[in-house]
């Protein structure tokens, strides 16, 4: 991100006049005036001073030593710079949403200079806008819509089909066999009529009766090609699509499997889920049906102008004359049909979000008596599918009639001036008839032409869909040099600062060393970036200033495959997959021997539980686990995590949500669990942490205290206030 | 989403402007809601150009919220002292003098910066962004929107707010009158 941007040359001059000789350190824009206006300004600093210039004039000056506690305030669509002058807050600037990173960097700037010290910030945060045209970049790209080469989606379409190349000639050549028998066989027509039906009138001489078997039999022929030739193509395309579905599938889920956290939560999962299937689905569709029978399409339109112009250049032109209308026609409703279709999908992208949250949260629906509620929603949704697809249908079935009646007037003209000619004798009806038949499969393609916009504009709408998620990049990937390596669990931090957004850090330069096999508590008030500490230390997110080594090798230059299996993870609100509970111990290590889950269920404490279960380790969990209770569910997860044996362990208030008895069990578990592993507890409950070697107290994302649970009473800080206030809790409780 | 994709709060945080270290939030002493009236708090402009508030017990900087700043934007007002703890709300600001509304709405105008968009001069969706140009009550402005379904917000009274990709938010008051092109794809939304 920008954070000295070069002045116009006017102001330029107006400034280092000004500053006679002093280095501008960093140049800022701001955009908005005390009075809500938007202006053209630029928030100067130097050395020693605050220089503001608006709409080409210097605004004001201030000394940065002169002031103190400066601050970025983020107001709810806007922000402010300010610092203490004097005893009093003064504003300095106002700027738009836009600039608020920008000024969050100043604020850092101007609080190290007022102190005499020289900032060496940079940013890190990419630009969201293209500095060409300064529209936004598509999202989580540096692709500007506006300046981008525009590659069309079905352009990419043809990347993925190409290791099948092979069937799609195979089909090519199927279709020239296809459309060359559907040519032949009005031609074999005319001679019949002209020859056996109405020899008189065409001047010629009658067929022999064998004649007349083998022209029949020809058009047997034919039609019996022209059915032999569909089978095939239709065993062809199948195949061809069905492995188009289902590498585009692959390519989708393992591209979600691959994005990072920040990505994920940003997406609902019923709308990945119809990416995954009916989007992919779509394209099949497309691919089987309509793309290869468009091929077949072109070469028979083709061929059948050729054959009209060769035969009868005048006809033909009759035969054209509604194309271009037909064209400019379809090409006028494309954009209306494309935005229809569009419409439609989010709509129902919308409604099936809708049904997948009520769906999994279906026990709080009902725990809340919500159930009307819900069906009230859900039909609210329905009904503006229903509304926005009758609009659509509505459209569609005024638009083929139309198309239809066009191409009528084609054929009337056809009959009247061929008639015409039949009636002079310049033509015979056979030839008519064999006209009228390239005619008509001429009418034929244009109206399949006509609805091949309804079917682009789904499948084009598929696609993007798909390349939406195909195209972003992960932001967590593996460095080129990243090693596998077997880890014993030593953890160093150094001035690690990250925030979700990169100006507004949870985390703020924390450091410190964890020994292997040590076991620390992470306690805090909510909010303090305990969670975020952990996120950080299983790369869920990469820190955005300062690194975390593990065993002295820097966590980025880790490969995560290799790193992750060697992390062991119970969180609070345990999820199991839908599978039998030997499928979901076994779910980190699936090669593991049956001794090996018995022996993680014991140490778990859930070996004696799952053998009362009528179905023993066979016990089907259900979805989630919902058939368990939540102790239950802990435990195993807690087998799951011992199962892996892992180097780390990270435990985030395991025992929160169970009942002192199973809390009992689980703790005696845990116990066992964390022996010779580095262990990273998070607890509310500070007596869960008895067992901790060391406690990290966590304070508005700085490390605040770090020591021994003695250590850290005698100091009487912020850990002994918790602690004495959960003390006083439980005497209450107790009462 | 699932518990297992991550741990603790979601990217988003806290409310802007209710985040910062050193405005900390305090605990309120009480539970009660403490309505402010004209004859126990005054407003008046500080040295520095800021709002500030007197009471019986406080006297210095202000930072007013709307609890409801879609809706009822004139009423419910929180008024916190420089820390950002409550020292009561404001239920209705019609019944405080003019210029005392005056005060009130000037820095609320700064803290809820809506420009109103009079004129759409340039409208167009290019690869799911959308490109404006308006005119506004602040001035002309360009900018990028990204996913409308959760950017275009709707008031109570019919307008909308159109949320763009840093977090600007644009207000539009007669959305068929004005929008003009933008109605291509901004009625779906509506």
């Amino acid at each position: 991100m920008n954070l000295n941007y070069a002045l116009p040359q006017r102001e330029d001059l107006l400034v280092r006049g000004l500053l006679c000789g002093e280095e501008i350190l960093y140049c800022l824009p701001y955009d908005l005036n005390e009075r809500g206006s938007y202006v053209d300004g630029y928030f100067i600093i130097t050395k020693t001073r605050i220089i503001l210039l608006c709409n080409g004039e210097i605004a004001s000056e201030y000394k940065i030593k002169a002031g103190e506690d400066y601050l970025a305030e983020d107001l709810v669509s806007s922000g402010r710079i300010e610092g203490v002058f004097g005893g009093e807050v003064c504003v300095l600037a106002y700027y738009t949403m836009e600039h608020v990173p920008r000024y969050a960097y100043a604020q850092r700037i101007l609080n190290e200079l007022a102190v005499g010290e020289m900032p060496k910030i940079e940013s890190i945060d990419d630009e969201k806008k293209c500095p060409k045209c300064g529209r936004a970049y598509l999202k989580r790209t540096k692709i500007c819509p506006h300046c981008l080469s525009k590659i069309s989606a079905f352009g990419k379409i043809a990347m993925v089909v190409k290791p099948s190349w092979y069937l799609y000639v195979i089909i090519l050549v199927l279709f020239w066999c296809n459309s060359g028998v559907m040519l032949y066989q009005p031609l074999v027509n005319r001679y019949i009529v002209d020859r056996a039906i109405l020899p008189m009138s065409s001047g010629t001489m009658p067929l022999s009766l064998p004649i007349l078997v083998f022209y029949i039999a020809l058009i047997a022929a034919c039609n019996l090609a022209v059915s032999l030739i569909g089978v095939g193509r239709q065993y062809v395309t199948t195949e061809a699509s069905s492995r188009l579905a289902r590498d585009l599938k692959n390519m989708v889920y393992s591209k979600v499997q691959e994005l990072s956290i920040s990505y994920l939560d940003e997406q609902k999962t019923g709308n990945l889920m119809n990416r995954i299937s009916r989007d992919t689905q779509r394209v099949q569709n497309f691919i089987q049906n309509i793309a290869s029978q468009a091929v077949n399409e072109i070469f028979l339109l083709l061929g059948v102008l050729i054959a009209l112009f060769l035969y009868n250049w005048k006809m033909a032109a009759l035969a054209v004359l509604p194309i271009p209308l037909v064209v400019v026609f379809c090409g006028g409703v494309h954009d209306r049909m494309h935005k229809m279709y569009r419409n439609q999908w989010v709509k129902m992208d919308k409604l099936n979000s809708f049904l997948n949250d009520i769906l999994n949260g279906i026990r709080v629906v009902k725990a809340f008596g919500q159930e009307e509620r819900a069906i009230g929603q859900f039909q609210d949704d329905a009904e503006s599918v229903r509304r926005l697809t009758t609009k659509t249908e509505h459209f569609y079935a005024t638009l083929i009639p139309a198309i239809r009646f066009l191409m009528t007037l084609g054929s009337l003209m056809i009959t009247f001036y061929g008639a015409s000619l039949v009636l002079k004798e310049r033509l015979s009806v056979g030839e008519l008839l064999q006209f009228s038949t390239y005619a008509s499969y001429l009418y034929g393609r244009l109206e399949w032409f006509s609805m091949l916009p309804r079917w682009m504009s789904e499948a084009a709408n598929a696609i993007e869909r798909i390349f939406e998620v195909l195209d972003h990049e992960p932001e967590i990937t593996d460095e080129k040099n990243a090693v596998d390596a077997d880890i014993k669990g030593n953890i160093s931090m150094v001035n690690v600062t990250f925030g979700y957004k990169t100006y507004q850090p949870v985390v703020k330069n924390l450091s410190v060393d964890i020994n292997h096999g040590e076991m620390i508590g992470l306690v805090g008030h909510s909010g303090a970036g305990k969670s975020t500490v952990i996120n950080l230390l299983m790369r869920l997110y990469d820190a955005d200033e300062g690194d975390i080594f593990i065993d002295g090798i820097n966590i980025r230059n880790l490969s995560q495959a290799s790193f992750k299996s060697q992390i062991g993870v119970v969180l609070q609100e345990t999820f199991l997959f839908s599978g039998t509970i030997l499928e979901n111990i076994r779910y980190a290590k699936p090669e593991a021997t049956i001794d090996e889950v018995i022996r993680a269920a014991k140490i778990a404490n859930a070996h004696d539980f799952i053998v009362s279960f009528p179905n023993g380790y066979d016990t089907r969990v259900g979805e989630r686990g919902q058939r368990l209770s939540g102790g239950e569910r802990q435990r195993i997860a807690i087998a799951r995590a011992v199962l892996t044996d892992p180097k780390i362990l990270i435990l985030d208030e395991a025992t929160a949500s169970v009942d002192t008895e199973t809390e009992q069990l689980i703790q005696e578990a845990l116990k066992r669990l964390i022996k010779g592993r580095t262990t990273i507890a998070i607890a509310h409950r500070l007596s869960t942490l008895k067992n901790a070697d060391r406690i990290m107290v966590m304070d508005h994302g700085k490390l605040a205290e770090f020591g021994t649970h003695e250590a850290l009473m005698q100091n009487e800080g912020i850990y002994y206030t918790l602690v004495m206030a959960q003390k006083k809790m439980s005497a209450i409780k107790a009462l | 989403m699932s518990p297992q994709r991550g741990f603790g709060p979601p990217p988003g945080g806290m409310p802007p402007g209710m985040e910062k270290p050193r405005r900390k939030m305090g605990i309120g002493k009480f539970t009660d809601i403490v309505y402010l009236l004209p004859e126990n708090i005054t407003f008046y402009k500080t040295k520095g150009g800021l709002i500030g508030a007197k009471t019986k017990d406080y006297d210095g900087r202000a930072n007013l919220f709307r609890i409801f700043p879609l809706n009822l934007e004139n009423k419910y007002i929180s008024v916190r002292d420089k820390d950002l703890t409550e020292l009561g709300i404001i239920e209705d600001m019609e019944i405080f003098p003019q210029e005392q509304i005056e005060l009130m709405n000037d820095e609320l105008n700064k803290r809820y910066f809506i420009p109103k968009i009079t004129k759409v001069i340039e409208a167009k969706e290019e690869f799911g962004n959308y490109f404006w140009n308006v005119e506004t009550t602040a001035g002309e402005r360009k900018f990028s929107m990204r996913d409308l379904a959760n950017n275009v917000i709707h008031k109570k009274n019919g307008a909308i707010v159109l949320v763009d990709v840093d977090g600007s938010r644009y207000e539009m008051e007669d959305v068929y009158k004005t929008a003009g092109k933008a109605l291509k794809f901004l009625d779906i939304w509506l």
